[in-house]
């Protein structure tokens, strides 16, 4: 039990160290928060499955980013309009869209979301420090004619915890397209903490994909808070191929009638991966939807796990909401973990979910077989062909044929070392 | 082409299902498994197609492989695919996520890389699968549509007869392909399977019924009862089937 009173400590250390600023109160409330709560355990009901003791006691520091010398511009994809955030530090600009370090209107997003994955640890751990990180402020009818494709590139070699919390606005009318990625230079062990507060306005619509491929060593965490306003779209999509251990929280109220939201995402994972996503949805008006669809490919030693829970308040009349997880496990050894859950307090709604976890089927395998496709072969055809649909969630071709090609490509080599006879 | 050599086969911890099979089929010859339910008429096909689910026990299979008798033990179902066994199912797998086109795209490659051939550009394989359509009177966007997903049941048998003359095996088993057909889908998938008829080509019909027969020619028919070939005739055996049932082989009187 050292290691829970070291890791408190260095906390309010690192807490104690930064200035005195706008964010001075929410910090304390927030470490207060996380001591209260406590590294968790398997009791903990929403970490039951993943323990985060091994990647914290391993980054038991928390640490502030230096800068790097890495060539931000060796990343670029003509296809997308670059944003980097290189160590924390912001690179790129785009026409029409406001980017700075958290302002004002990052503290109202903050409190418009702070109703949001409050009893989460990791989650308040990052609030707990809040202080590196960016606004982003897409103005009234904001459009851009490419996707945005934010490159999170961590370069370090030097382990710990690190926070990032950046902040977003999508204002009235605003059609926003955003692919984040979240990669590290090097294999060494570093803990990345992140979070997005966001708030969508009237008649927007904010597609907001995050794809995570960090070095196998790294654990990483993504605590997406999003506030949906009235005839609104935010349509989540993580991916996550990297990391030793992922933790997503992504939590989504819908606000105003009409407003809308998809969560969905992959992960697909090998060796001793392991990968938590924590969804909730609440609607919190009439006539909101929701669509979930959540799918893991789980190969040698890993596991994925899936919470993921519903809740439609007392007025929430007449809301669609539908959930499914399903799990492919391709060997022995792998596992998956889901927990589909539904709070439901009004009375005419249409809901529901749903989960499945199997094998490739025998029949399929021996159907290619029976063609002359090897079997390593049949199994990453079939394991392409489950992520099929699931794809096809990311309402934008540019981002989904970038996440298609880096789901597929790197997850056949890292399960299968690409046999491609 | 095929020696069925004294073959034993049972599932995997299960009873014994093959019971002392012999039979031969040379280069050009189109044979007939007829047979009451429960005979091991599929469970024959499978066998030779090197399911992995049955293992033979007693005896051999032996296909001409460069023209040499070779036991074909050891092969796994995919290396029997590329040494020209073709195997159509009766009940074709649904694959949702996957195209038609691309499964019989990667399917032919994998044949013609290990035959030495060239493989196909998607353009020029589209075209030659495209030449085969009319065939089984299949419009292209079959093609495009997840392998089998949704397909009637004839449409799926039509689309086992495409794949086969695609890959255009030397042998081909077809099991119960005249299965949940009406009349004029089987004449359609009929003449597809004659399409693959010629001197080098064998096809070994599995058929509960002798329809199937009416349009295609077999020149030899096994009746096979209880894990074993019991008469072996020309057509004219189906047809006698046909008209007195298979008690009149078997000695059951029900």
């Amino acid at each position: 039990m050292e290691s829970i009173s070291t890791f408190e400590d260095n906390l309010k250390l690192f807490q104690k160290n930064l200035d005195n600023d706008k964010f001075s109160s929410l910090r304390l409330d927030a470490l207060n928060k996380a001591i209260n709560l406590g590294i968790p355990t398997r009791r903990t009901e929403t970490y039951k499955y993943t323990n985060l003791k091994n990647s914290l006691e391993a980054n038991i520091e928390l640490k502030s980013f230096t800068d790097s010398n890495v060539k931000s511009s060796d990343f670029k994809n003509d296809k997308f309009h670059n944003l980097y955030c290189l160590n924390g530090k912001f690179f790129g600009d785009l026409e029409n869209l406001e980017i700075s370090k958290l302002t004002d209107e990052s503290t109202k997003i903050i409190a418009q979301n702070k109703n949001a994955l409050t009893e989460d640890f990791l989650y308040n751990v990052n609030e707990s420090t809040i202080n590196a990180g960016h606004h982003f402020k897409f103005g009234k009818n904001f459009t851009s004619q490419k996707p945005i494709m934010i490159h999170n590139i961590i370069d370090t070699t030097d382990a710990g915890l690190y926070n990032i919390h950046n902040t977003f606005k999508v204002e009235t009318g605003a059609k926003v397209e955003v692919l984040e990625t979240y990669q590290t230079t090097n294999n060494s062990n570093v803990f990345c903490n992140f979070a997005s507060s966001i708030v969508v306005d009237e008649n927007a619509n904010f597609l907001h994909v995050h794809h995570q491929d960090f070095n196998h060593t790294a654990s990483f965490a993504n605590n997406i808070r999003a506030q949906v306003s009235s005839n609104s779209n935010y349509e989540s999509f993580t991916t996550n191929i990297g990391s030793s251990l992922t933790r997503n929280n992504i939590h989504i109220d819908l606000n105003g009638e009409g407003a809308l939201c998809t969560a969905s995402g992959i992960y697909t994972l090998a060796e001793k991966q392991h990968c938590d996503i924590n969804s909730r949805i609440n609607h919190n008006a009439p006539h909101t939807d929701s669509h979930q669809l959540y799918k893991g490919i789980m190969s040698e030693k890993s596991r994925g796990v899936f919470t993921g829970l519903i809740r439609v308040n007392k007025d929430a009349q007449l809301i669609t909401s539908q959930q499914l997880n399903r799990n492919l496990i391709l060997n022995k050894g792998a596992h998956a973990n889901s927990r589909p859950q539904l709070e439901i307090f009004a009375d005419d709604v249409k809901c529901a979910h749903g989960s499945t976890t199997g094998q490739l089927s025998e029949q399929e395998l021996f159907y290619f077989e029976s063609r002359g496709i090897r079997p390593e072969k049949a199994k990453m055809m079939l394991a392409r062909a489950f992520t099929y649909d699931v794809l096809l969630k990311i309402n934008n071709k540019l981002i989904r044929e970038y996440i298609h090609i880096e789901v597929t490509d790197k997850f056949e080599s890292k399960a299968f070392g690409n046999k491609n006879d | 082409m095929l020696e069925v050599k004294k073959v034993h086969a049972k599932v995997a911890e299960g009873n014994e299902i093959l019971k002392g099979i012999n039979f031969s089929v040379k280069p050009g010859e189109v044979h007939a498994i007829m047979g009451p339910n429960g005979s091991g008429k599929s469970t024959l096909s499978k066998v030779i197609a090197g399911h992995p689910d049955y293992e033979v026990t007693e005896g051999s299979v032996e296909l001409s492989i460069n023209g040499t008798m070779t036991n074909i033990e050891d092969l796994e179902a995919s290396d029997r695919a590329r040494e020209g066994i073709f195997l159509g199912f009766q009940y074709p797998v649904e694959i949702p996520g996957i195209t038609n086109i691309n499964f019989m795209h990667e399917s032919f490659n994998a044949l013609c890389e290990h035959q030495g051939a060239d493989t196909m550009s998607d353009d020029d394989f589209r075209t030659y699968v495209k030449c085969k359509l009319p065939i089984l009177e299949m419009s292209e966007d079959f093609l495009d549509r997840p392998v089998n997903e949704g397909f009637s049941g004839g449409e799926k048998k039509k689309n086992e007869i495409l794949q086969m003359l695609i890959l255009n095996p030397r042998l081909a088993l077809l099991d119960e392909t005249d299965s949940g057909l009406d009349i004029d889908a089987l004449k359609t998938v009929a003449n597809g399977v004659n399409k693959l008829r010629n001197k080098f080509n064998s096809i070994v019909l599995v058929t509960h019924y002798q329809r199937l027969l009416d349009y295609i020619k077999p020149d030899f028919v096994h009746v096979l009862h209880n894990g074993q070939i019991i008469k072996t005739g020309d057509s004219s055996l189906a047809l006698e089937l046909e008209e007195k049932g298979y008690d009149w082989l078997t000695g059951d009187n029900k």
